[in-house]
């Protein structure tokens, strides 16, 4: 479409000149799924940083009066076999899921993005050792590999977090290595080669900031599931121990007690579901406008 | 039934919009067109003048969800195309209208073989034909589109054909059926220039064959002179004139065809200067309520009537019509088709003589490996620079000349070390850049700068443009905050206003961008640049435009300049001197005006005979062309050139012939029978 190829200001165009505050306004305007989603989890994130502050209970308070309560006024979420406030305690295991994806996806995405960056950049042998010891841990399934973690480490907080992160990391270096292999074909990295860029200029000033928005759309990919395999090993009794309150214990617990409480696994549970939508929901909507732009201008290329 | 002169498909006030309905992006505006039988019709525009979107939505190919036809009908047959029903427009697809795209690499079915694809063609519009009638007839189309050995051929892949190859095949898809009418669009745009000759006339053969009428659109004013006989020129969605090819191009009574026209480099001599259209094309989804070629408009000059009334499509009688309020001002042009006089100046060269050059290149090879992998195949050589010398001037311009895959844009990629040599030397201020390495390339790389074609792809796209230009001094450790605006004075200089720094390259035209790879390379003084293809993929008013400023920056900063490119014309405008390269080598070099004036190699002469538009490629009636057969390109033993060249002979076949001076010039050719001059135009 040759119509498209030469409009030098759509508004979307002219990023640097509006501030960044009116582009994040203008940008969930365009995407109201995704604003609410990160609506939902800055309460979250709150919330599970001012537990202390926010929960109305301290979650580990047994009342043995009211155990496997459905939800009331006092107790919002219901209670637990001990009579735990389970608000308190979903508030609280907020910040080991969160805890967990934040640390995996920090690590996993600058390990995994500097290992696919180093390969998608050298290529010949060096290139060559990094991605077929990614593909080793590509090929051992990510639970096994994590129970292994686990059995060698113990259980807790760290073991788990450690198992996902390396579980996370060959994704990001294959995405990055792609992403690197194309940008390095760009004219303008020829141009800045040629105006005297050394490899480490190249490679950190020019091709990574281009080659960088896939690795951010799979970083919310990368917190999905982290979330999700902390519970799982939580709930495998591999993660974090009782009576240290989690949202994948708490549902492990709670399928125990199914037939008393619905409540005590479906709270954390839908917990757990509306985290993993929102951080997707955010992912996609990412996705479509950066994606978006690398599709604009290689339509500008085609004409 | 039909008279000779009734319209075979009529486009009557066709109008089309893109984009959100509250800011709708204007493509076509009110565009009344038609075409009769046995006629090639002409479509001229630059990018986004809404050409290919007018050609596309007579077979409705335009997507659904973004194109919307707000007005207008398109008539074929009786009936209005935009009204038909699903199953009667599949069967005038490919029937009875078919269409030839730009690019024959895509427009092939990759997993196909042609003959299938050729096979399918044709049945699916004749169910009645068995599979083995419709292979005969598969091969006779292919053979008649001049592809020998039709048989095996039909059995072959898309990417077993070259370009050209393709190119034909594609053809013979469109003209399978017979269809009434064929839509071309940039159908030689993606092919070399002596290609490009052979798919033109063959497109002219198959038309006075099939007396099929031919809708042509081309962004080339060259190509349209030599294959149409009506000319529509659209400018921002409109047809601004229309009417015979020869009277349009003689006597042009809109502005912008007249600038047009004046702004195509000339062959025949190097001007002064380009003629250039002062700014860019306007933004479709905002355009001028009046006149939309107003802003650029010579003619204008302010007149309140052209910026408040937008001029409607008049006749001014003999078939001739034109949307300008002042048509009567236009200039008259000597169009730049011709060449007649082209005259040899063998005297000029005697100058540069003794004078040390800038760059000096001797013996440069340059061999790639292919496969030797694991799972890639035998290890094979491709030998993509085959011993080549040549030495560039100061303050001068050499241009390297040829076809794809002739060696051009590896040579200067191995200049600028973006490649390493596999032998040779390339002696650069007293170094040979060939073996320098570390340290010493890095200050060298800020004494020779590059431009490259893609003005899309050769800007960090995350960076402004005060950004791009002044990251080369930061990458040399020689950026002064403090300093004098160096970066500022620059990008003035090439034409961006101070408003427009802080943007991205994305916020910039084609002909912007340029201008700015045009001032990232000049931010670090250097004393040589090589412009790969820079002006290639602009269109022709912004070429002329960067032309000039190219012109302009090496008077007053005595640049040198190693241009390369494929077209003709624009090096005839920047050239001093002119090598030219098939498979790899020089075959010929010397000043440009003798090279142009008296070539003597047959491949230079073949290019230059390529060149459409020109004397003895214009349309003359009653003309008799041939279909010409696809060749096979390179030879491996002897002359290169052996197998396309008319007079070779049993020598150019055992010897690989040398560089000849010929006597008293400073022009060089390598063949057994160029020390001879032929007379232009021979075949």
């Amino acid at each position: 479409m040759s119509a498209r190829t030469q409009e030098p200001s759509s508004p979307v165009r002219n990023r640097r000149t509006r501030s960044g505050l009116k582009r994040f306004g203008d940008w969930s305007a365009n995407e109201k799924p995704a604003a609410v989603a990160i609506g939902f989890l800055v309460v979250l994130s709150v919330a599970a940083i001012a537990a202390p502050i926010v929960a109305p209970y301290d979650p580990l308070q047994q009342d043995l009066g009211a155990i496997l309560n459905g939800p009331s006024w006092s107790h919002p979420f219901g209670t637990d076999e001990l009579g735990r406030d389970m608000l308190s305690r979903v508030i609280y295991g907020g910040r080991i899921s969160l805890a967990t994806a934040a640390i995996a996806v920090a690590i996993a995405g600058s390990v995994g993005g500097l290992a696919g960056l180093a390969a998608g950049y050298i290529e010949r042998t060096t290139g060559a050792l990094i991605m077929r010891f990614m593909d080793f841990l590509l090929a051992v399934p990510g639970i096994l590999l994590a129970i292994t973690i686990a059995a060698v480490l113990g259980n807790g907080f760290w073991p788990a977090t450690i198992a996902v992160t390396v579980i996370s990391i060959p994704a990001f270096a294959r995405l990055a290595r792609a992403s690197v292999l194309s940008t390095k074909q760009e004219e303008f990295v020829q141009s800045t080669r040629s105006a005297g860029a050394g490899h480490l200029y190249l490679m950190f000033r020019t091709i990574f900031p281009n080659a960088l928005s896939p690795l951010i759309v799979q970083a919310s990919v990368a917190a999905a599931t982290a979330i999700l395999l902390e519970a799982a090993l939580s709930f495998l009794g591999l993660g974090t121990q009782p009576p240290s309150p989690s949202w994948g214990t708490a549902m492990a617990l709670g399928k125990s007690y199914l037939k008393q409480s619905i409540w005590y696994a479906l709270m954390p549970g839908i917990v757990l579901t509306a985290t993993v939508l929102s951080i997707d929901t955010i992912g996609r909507a990412l996705q479509r406008t950066w994606g978006g732009s690398a599709l604009d201008s290689a339509a500008g290329r085609g004409a | 039934m039909r008279s000779a002169d009734e319209a075979l498909l009529r486009i009557d006030g066709l109008s089309i919009e893109f984009g959100a309905l509250e800011s709708p992006v204007k493509a076509v505006n009110n565009v009344t067109l038609e075409v009769r039988r046995g006629e090639t019709l002409g479509i001229i525009g630059e990018s986004g003048s809404g050409k290919s979107v007018t050609a596309m939505s007579i077979l409705r190919l335009l997507p659904k969800d973004q194109a919307r036809v707000t007005q207008g009908r398109i008539w074929f047959d009786g009936n209005d195309l935009l009204e038909a029903e699903p199953g009667q427009l599949r069967r005038v697809r490919g029937k009875d209208i078919s269409i030839i795209f730009q690019d024959p690499a895509t427009s092939l079915h990759p997993s196909f073989t042609i003959g299938a694809q050729l096979i399918e063609a044709i049945r699916v519009h004749d169910g009645r034909i068995s599979k083995a009638d419709a292979r005969t007839r598969a091969a006779e189309l292919i053979t008649s589109v001049g592809i020998a050995h039709a048989d095996e051929r039909l059995d072959q892949y898309p990417h077993q054909f070259s370009g050209g190859m393709r190119q034909r095949c594609m053809i013979a898809m469109a003209i399978a059926n017979q269809p009434s009418v064929v839509i071309a669009d940039e159908p030689t745009t993606a092919l070399d220039v002596t290609i490009q000759a052979e798919i033109l006339s063959l497109l002219r053969v198959v038309q006075r064959e099939t007396h099929s009428a031919v809708i042509f659109i081309t962004h080339d004013l060259r190509v349209v002179a030599q294959v149409a006989e009506r000319v529509a020129v659209m400018y921002a969605g409109s047809i601004v004139e229309s009417g015979k090819v020869d009277e349009v191009f003689e006597n042009p009574q809109h502005p912008y065809t007249s600038a047009l026209l004046r702004s195509l480099p000339a062959l025949d001599h190097r001007a002064e200067r380009q003629v250039s259209i002062q700014g860019s094309p306007p933004n479709p989804s905002d355009l001028p309520p009046g006149c939309s070629f107003e802003p650029r408009c010579d003619v204008a000059d302010g007149r309140s009537v052209c910026t408040t009334d937008r001029p409607p499509l008049q006749d001014i009688g003999g078939g001739r019509t034109v949307a300008c309020h002042f048509s009567g001002e236009t200039e008259a042009v000597a169009v730049n088709l011709s060449r007649h006089s082209m005259q040899p100046q063998a005297i000029a060269a005697a100058a540069q003589v003794d004078i040390e050059p800038v760059l000096r290149v001797e013996n440069l090879d340059k061999r790639f490996a292919i496969g030797g992998g694991l799972f890639t195949g035998a290890k094979r050589e491709v030998h993509a620079v085959n011993g080549v010398s040549f030495d560039v001037y100061k303050g001068k311009t050499l241009a390297l000349v040829g076809e794809s895959g002739s060696g051009k844009s590896t040579t200067a990629r191995l200049i600028l070390r973006l490649h390493d040599p596999s032998g040779g030397r390339i002696l650069f201020g007293g170094l040979d850049l060939a073996k320098s390495n570390g340290r010493q390339l890095r200050d060298i790389r800020r004494e020779i700068q590059v431009i490259f074609q893609d003005p899309f792809g050769s800007l960090n796209p995350r960076l402004t443009a005060r950004e791009l230009v002044t990251e080369p001094l930061k990458i040399q450790g020689i950026f002064d905050p403090n300093g004098p605006d160096h970066v500022g004075e620059l990008l003035s200089r090439v034409g961006l206003s101070p408003s427009q720094w802080d943007r991205q390259p994305a916020a910039f035209s084609g002909g912007q961008r340029q201008r700015i790879a045009i001032a990232r390379a000049l931010i670090l003084e250097p004393r040589m640049l090589v412009l790969d293809e820079a002006v290639s993929a602009l269109d022709v008013s912004i070429q002329a435009q960067v032309l000039n400023l190219l012109a302009d920056l090496q008077d007053e900063l005595g640049l040198t300049y190693l241009f390369i490119s494929h077209d003709l014309a624009v090096v005839r405008q920047l050239a001093d001197s002119v090598a030219v390269m098939f498979a790899g080598r020089i075959v010929e070099q010397g000043v440009a005006a003798d090279v142009y004036g008296s070539a003597r190699h047959p491949y230079t002469k073949a290019l230059l005979a390529a060149i459409p538009g020109t004397d003895t490629q214009r349309r003359a009636p009653g003309d008799d062309v041939e279909v010409t057969e696809a060749r096979i390109d390179i030879a491996e033993h002897g002359c290169a050139y052996r197998l396309r060249c008319p007079i070779a002979q049993d020598v150019c076949a055992t010897d690989s012939p040398s560089f000849a001076r010929i006597e008293g010039t400073a022009h060089d050719v390598a063949c057994h029978f160029g020390a001879v001059p032929v007379e232009v135009g021979a075949p």
